[in-house]
């Protein structure tokens, strides 16, 4: 769960940007604290070795101008001393003079200029971290060490160290929760339209995204879209407009006709003129058909029934489909074998995936006479149902077979069979509805129709 | 039996009420929503046929107002709107059947006929009986003769909804509504096939066949010739 929210959090463009931000922030005060601890432990130390330079030239002037002994000049540099640590050595390694015990390990540390801590040399005296200063090789294999008490730069290592970790961690805290208040922010408004989205799809198209008021730019994108549902609601409602217009003002006069053929064939009941009005009446019906299967195609599409879907017990429905086929089909010398697997459930509209299934099975009966047919029906793993419809007929080539599912397309072969050509697109466009698919496939040989519907 | 119809296009009326008399049916005719709504409220009639896009008052509105005031005369709602929704909706408002335009006469006259009696017949016994066929609702079985017939659930409610509007004629159309609850038409022959093994069962063998075909129309279930 909280993984799939970090997953879910890292997804969003608004967090990834406010954590290169953070990262960005991070490296600049890493940089900055670079520099000042550069400059001032070069500061410090410049001091120090300033000190240290001086105390030598002190001693150096009282050996050489004052003739004094070099032990005695220590001596007297030790008495003055105030945080300065002095030490001379003889040959052998022991100390001569001074405030300071050389050890041998540390006498073969330091050479010329070096810092010194006290947890590395513990005969440093107690009360100072560290220590720095110049080893003066003398003649004769006597050694000058001359240091300053330089606990100062290690305190202010620590300053700045913790002030850094200070500073690294403040800018991480609020970057990565200012960034996780913002992702979340946009991710409610993105969920927002997401769900409208949704419900539009749904076939609600009254719905609109709500505005934050704010002026944002996803209120912009808001309104941009809302401005388009609505163009699209009003496209949409001509649509339906027209299409009752239609149904009501062009489909009223071919009634009429119809009206007339049948008031005539009662009145005129000669039995050569009442071939001819029945002959008349069923092209005409034929025509009305057409007419109405393009209106149906044309509601589905838009949508709306959405609205009413419900759970659909598809095993059900195939089993009492396949009783009611098995008389039609055996009436065509078409064996029939199924396979339905028990439990398959769809959320949808019944009286449409009735359709829909009818619609595929008249094709196999009108298309694939004598030939044996099998309807397959089983759960698709993630979910949704897999039906197949294959028949053992003359099938249908490869190149035509995506056109088969189009509107009004009567593939050669089937010019002089009955149809309208609207059935296998009323199919597409009612596994459309429910979020489906269907394929026409080779069966090797015959058509094999597979229809996926997702699950409840 | 007298008809209301209340429809706005006077040529539809006029062929309406000429296919209507042929069924040997008198019909009182209103021209819009609200003599409609006025001529089926003062009573009298045995069956309401209402077009649903009417001048005044729809056809919807209509028959709910007469349903919310107590008036339970059947209700067919004869319509140019064939839409998913329409039909639903017709129904829910307290129509008894609906038919869309255009349709045949004879379909027509075979609803008419199927809504007036359901009106006039007391409730039917569990056991229908026509010459030696016999049906229990019950128990889901039939015999012929005496003898039990082997019929699939779906065969025995096509028989029961035969039986049912015994000397009637009943058309593809009802029986795919009513025993399919198909409300469209198939392309291939549904109702055939299936009616085909129904009277391989129940006529086959005997000397009168009691399911009969009306050509151009549909079926009928009958004692008579």
């Amino acid at each position: 769960m909280i993984e799939r929210r970090a997953a879910r959090l890292l997804s969003i463009s608004g967090f990834r940007l406010a954590l290169r931000s953070v990262g960005l922030s991070l490296a600049g005060a890493v940089l900055v604290f670079a520099i000042i601890y550069h400059a001032s432990q070069a500061t410090i130390r410049a001091a120090l070795d300033q000190t240290v330079a001086g105390e030598i030239a002190d001693i150096r002037s009282d050996v050489h101008d004052d003739h004094k002994p070099l032990t005695a000049s220590v001596n007297d540099a030790v008495a003055e001393a105030d945080g300065t640590f002095y030490a001379l050595t003889g040959p052998n390694g022991a100390l001569l003079a001074g405030n300071l015990t050389i050890s041998p390990a540390l006498a073969r540390r330091w050479h010329g200029l070096a810092t010194l801590h006290r947890h590395k040399d513990p005969a440093l005296p107690r009360h100072v971290a560290a220590i720095r200063g110049r080893a003066v090789p003398l003649p004769g294999g006597q050694t000058l060490y001359v240091a300053e008490n330089a606990s100062a730069l290690l305190a202010l290592n620590r300053l700045i160290a913790n002030s850094f970790l200070a500073v690294f961690g403040i800018i991480l805290t609020l970057g990565l929760v200012g960034g996780y208040l913002a992702a979340r922010a946009s991710l409610r408004r993105v969920e927002a339209i997401t769900a409208t989205a949704g419900e539009i799809m749904r076939g609600d198209l009254s719905r609109r995204v709500p505005l934050s008021g704010r002026g944002d730019e996803f209120d912009r994108l808001a309104l941009a879209q809302n401005e388009m549902l609505e163009r699209i609601q009003a496209l949409m409602e001509n649509l339906r407009q027209v299409s009752s217009d239609i149904a009501h003002d062009l489909r009223a006069p071919l009634a009429r006709l119809r009206e007339h053929l049948e008031l005539a064939r009662r009145r005129h009941p000669g039995p050569e003129l009442a071939a001819m009005f029945d002959e008349a009446i069923a092209q005409l019906d034929a025509a009305l058909g057409i007419f109405a299967a393009v209106l149906r195609i044309a509601e589905i599409e838009a949508g709306a029934r959405r609205a009413s879907f419900a759970p659909v017990d598809l095993s059900a429905l195939l089993e009492g489909l396949a009783e009611t086929y098995e008389p039609v089909l055996a009436h065509n010398s078409q064996a029939l074998s199924l396979d339905i697997a028990p439990g398959l459930q769809v959320r949808g509209d019944r009286e449409l995936l009735t359709q829909m299934f009818v619609n595929v099975l008249d094709n196999a009966v009108q298309h694939a006479p004598g030939a044996a047919v099998a309807l397959h029906a089983r759960a698709r793993a993630g979910g949704g149902a897999d039906l197949i419809l294959a028949d053992r007929g003359p099938g249908i080539p490869a190149a035509q077979r995506a056109r088969a599912l189009q509107r009004f397309v009567r593939l050669d072969s089937a010019r002089h069979s009955p149809g309208s050509g609207l059935g296998l697109a009323l199919v597409a466009a009612v596994a459309g509805l429910h979020g489906g698919r269907v394929r026409l496939e080779d069966n090797a040989p015959g058509l094999a129709v597979h229809i996926w519907l997702p699950g409840l | 039996m007298r008809i209301l119809l209340i429809e706005d296009d006077p040529k539809m009326a006029a062929y309406l009420r000429d296919g209507l008399a042929q069924e040997g049916y008198e019909t009182d005719h209103a021209a819009d929503g609200r003599d409609g709504l006025l001529a089926a409220a003062a009573g009298g009639f045995g069956l309401l046929i209402i077009d649903r896009l009417l001048p005044t008052l729809d056809g919807l509105t209509l028959l709910r107002t007469l349903r919310g005031a107590g008036v339970h005369t059947p209700a067919l709602f004869l319509t140019a709107l064939g839409g998913l929704d329409d039909r639903l909706a017709g129904l829910r408002a307290g129509g008894d059947d609906y038919l869309v335009k255009p349709f045949a006469l004879e379909e027509l006259a075979a609803r008419v006929a199927a809504l007036i009696r359901r009106n006039a017949v007391p409730p039917k016994p569990t056991r229908l009986r026509i010459a030696d066929l016999e049906l229990d609702q019950l128990s889901r079985t039939a015999w012929r003769g005496g003898q039990k017939l082997d019929l699939k659930p779906r065969e025995l409610e096509l028989l029961e909804y035969l039986m049912l509007h015994e000397n009637q004629v009943v058309t593809r159309t009802m029986l795919l509504e009513a025993v399919w609850e198909f409300h469209f038409a198939p392309q291939t022959s549904v109702v055939e096939s299936h009616i085909s093994r129904l009277r391989g069962k129940v006529d086959r063998g005997f000397s009168r066949a009691l399911i009969q075909t009306c050509r151009g129309a549909g079926y009928r279930i009958s004692a008579d010739d």
